[in-house]
């Protein structure tokens, strides 16, 4: 998909949105399947995103710095018989890219309002 | 095997599949991060919720693929570009309500005609012309349905017309058993209610 340099893709400001929410209620990282509950959560939608899709997304945001990774201790993982997790975390550039996607979206939504006759 | 067990094999498999031949850190670090995810959701019971994911996100998963092999080859670009021109008409369908209809609908003229068109080798002599005609026409049609559907959100009238172009004229010109005919209908009914459901959106706004 084609875009605009710095602008962010829908499913990248819900993921932005998300993680911020999710650390604003104590979880600094998030992992991939958290945040996608989180984003179905929030979209109000019946599915979770697809996995192409949503991790796709993931390795963009962090090719472009709006996010950061680790992976998990592995015996942290193996001590609880799971695959071991990634963690991300939301970086000051993505909360600089979503603080500006915001406003970006509030000007226009503004300017379709003022476009509507009366 | 549980359902569980074959959802969880499946999508490992369809992972492994495209990740196959990629650098081992991109490599590794998908199937990881899949497995984990799969792990999760069948833990939270969503059996049909894990299949659906996997299926949904395979333009994705092949595009990603393609980004992580060499840019220079030709092939891949090219590929890389049907596969997001693909995977995007595929996502706009979903996303935008009456998931596959028009997808569906716009591939099955699609196919018929690359069917009528590939028959013309070796196929009676006395039918080409009429098979070469059908197979463009399908193909047209299946573009103008397709094209007309992605419209009717942004422009409703102009979507339904189009819409209409290309489902009409089999309504009227062929009689047979009366099959397409109601395909017709099916397709209009869509399109119409697609049109309305466009049109409550647009008035929630």
């Amino acid at each position: 998909m084609r875009r605009k340099p710095g602008t962010l893709l829908p499913l990248e400001v819900s993921i932005l949105e998300a993680a911020l929410l999710l650390r604003a209620a104590g979880a600094a990282e998030f992992h991939g399947y958290l945040i996608a509950g989180k984003v179905k959560e929030r979209a109000e939608t019946k599915s979770l995103t697809a996995h192409g899709t949503l991790y796709k997304a993931l390795d963009r945001m962090q090719t472009a710095g709006l996010i950061a990774s680790r992976w998990e201790d592995p015996q942290v993982a193996a001590d609880e018989e799971r695959p071991r997790r990634r963690f991300y975390h939301v970086t000051a550039s993505g909360e600089g890219a979503l603080v500006d996607a915001q406003e970006r979206a509030a000007i226009a939504k503004l300017a379709s309002q003022q476009a509507v006759p009366a | 095997m549980s359902a569980a067990g074959i959802v969880r094999a499946s999508t490992t498999a369809w992972v492994r599949f495209y990740t196959t031949g990629l650098p081992r850190e991109a490599r590794e670090g998908r199937r990881q991060e899949i497995a984990c995810d799969v792990w999760e959701q069948l833990r939270a019971g969503d059996l049909r919720g894990t299949a659906t994911r996997c299926l949904r996100g395979i333009p994705d998963d092949l595009t990603w693929r393609a980004s992580q092999m060499h840019p220079a080859r030709p092939f891949q670009r090219a590929a890389e570009g049907a596969r997001l021109a693909a995977g995007t008409a595929g996502r706009w369908t979903v996303r935008r309500g009456f998931p596959g209809l028009a997808f569906g609908l716009a591939a099955l003229y699609v196919l018929i005609g690359a069917i009528l068109l590939v028959s013309l080798v070796g196929g009676d002599e006395g039918t080409k012309g009429d098979r070469l005609i059908g197979g463009i026409f399908l193909l047209v049609s299946g573009g103008f349905v397709y094209g007309g559907w992605e419209l009717i959100p942004q422009r409703r009238l102009l979507g339904l017309g189009v819409v209409g172009i290309g489902s009409i004229p089999w309504a009227l010109g062929v009689q047979q058993g009366g099959v397409l005919p109601a395909v017709t209908v099916v397709i209009l009914t869509g399109a119409l209610l697609r049109a309305w459901s466009a049109g409550r959106l647009k008035s929630r706004a």
